[in-house]
């Protein structure tokens, strides 16, 4: 347990707060950065974020990306205090988005989506979800169970049954 | 272990909870967003909680189709409709769902070929509601322009 000094502020001001990952790693962040997660928001408004908050449901190499993320946007929660980097444009985060979801793999996507839910960062948890959806939009059933290998545990007369009670979305 | 292809993924998608199943659902269009119903059980009834309804160009019974499908413990925040012929009581079945549902988006977007001697945009007093010519019929005066109505809303 490094005494982690608690007060500690970045040149242009602003808490530093620590996240600990479920696996022991340790993250320091402004409050800013970390305030973009409702979550944490919500302990840094009732003063219990002193001694580090572990987030005991997320890992290390996930909250490498979480806090990535939040980083990058800073600029747009945060009121226009200098943070130290000059805050993105709004072009670099586009861009910066786009990259990121689009390397995201199954695994992973599905891992940082439980992170965002968790931490409750809204647009993190939309943009990942609406990854997952763009990998659905416009399959039928039989080739989204194989995108993402869900078992049809249907027999054939149920799995008739529910297309027929939805015939309005199946053209068949 | 020497059987099938390696066919042995996780199903990560379907051991998501329920709430954030709903959530990807929301955004998809309604059609895709119900045919998961007939993914499996654990698919069953999701879609049935997606509060968006998103269609393009509808057949005749599928606004109502897709308004019907929802769980009426679960409201409709969403309309989004895109039609390009739609019959003229389109406007009037979308706004009827409009109200009734406590709508917090309402995005309605309807062509017209033909001229209806109605008025038809119900919209007109509201500040983000517009009615306007189809873009590439635009100040050329056919007697039948297309028309397309547009409103979007956040409460």
């Amino acid at each position: 347990m490094a005494a982690a000094a608690a007060e500690a502020t970045t040149d242009g001001g602003g808490k530093m707060i620590i996240l600990i990952s479920a696996d022991g790693k340790r993250f320091e962040v402004t409050e800013a950065v970390a305030s973009q997660s409702q979550l944490i928001s919500n302990m840094i408004e009732d003063d219990c974020t002193e001694n580090g908050v572990r987030l005991p449901n997320v890992d290390g190499d996930i909250l490498t990306m979480v806090v990535d993320y939040c980083n990058m946007h800073a600029g747009d929660a945060a009121a226009a205090g200098d943070t130290m980097k000059a805050s993105s444009t709004e072009e670099e985060l586009k861009k910066f988005d786009a990259e990121l979801v689009q390397a995201l793999e199954n695994p992973v996507l599905f891992k940082l989506i439980l992170a965002a839910n968790f931490l409750n960062i809204k647009s993190l948890l939309d943009m990942t979800c609406q990854r997952v959806a763009d990998m659905m939009s416009g399959k039928t059933p039989e080739q989204m169970r194989e995108t993402f290998s869900i078992e049809n545990d249907f027999t054939p007369e149920e799995e008739a049954a529910i297309r027929q009670e939805n015939a309005w979305a199946f053209d068949d | 272990m020497a059987t099938t292809t390696g066919r042995h993924r996780h199903d990560r998608l379907s051991a998501l909870p329920d709430g954030i199943l709903v959530r990807v659902l929301s955004h998809l269009g309604s059609v895709d967003a119900a045919s998961t119903a007939a993914l499996s059980h654990r698919w069953r009834h999701i879609h049935a909680a997606v509060p968006v309804v998103d269609l393009v160009d509808p057949e005749s019974d599928q606004i109502s189709s897709a308004i019907v499908a929802k769980n009426s413990a679960a409201p409709i925040r969403t309309l989004r409709l895109v039609d390009l012929w739609p019959p003229h009581d389109a406007l009037h079945q979308a706004v009827a769902t409009a109200t009734a549902a406590g709508l917090q988006e309402f995005d309605v977007k309807l062509r017209h070929g033909d001229c209806s001697n109605r008025k038809l945009c119900p919209f007109r007093r509201h500040p983000d509601a517009s009615a306007d010519f189809d873009e590439s019929m635009r100040g050329s005066f056919t007697a039948t322009p297309p028309h397309i109505f547009r409103l979007k809303s956040r409460y």
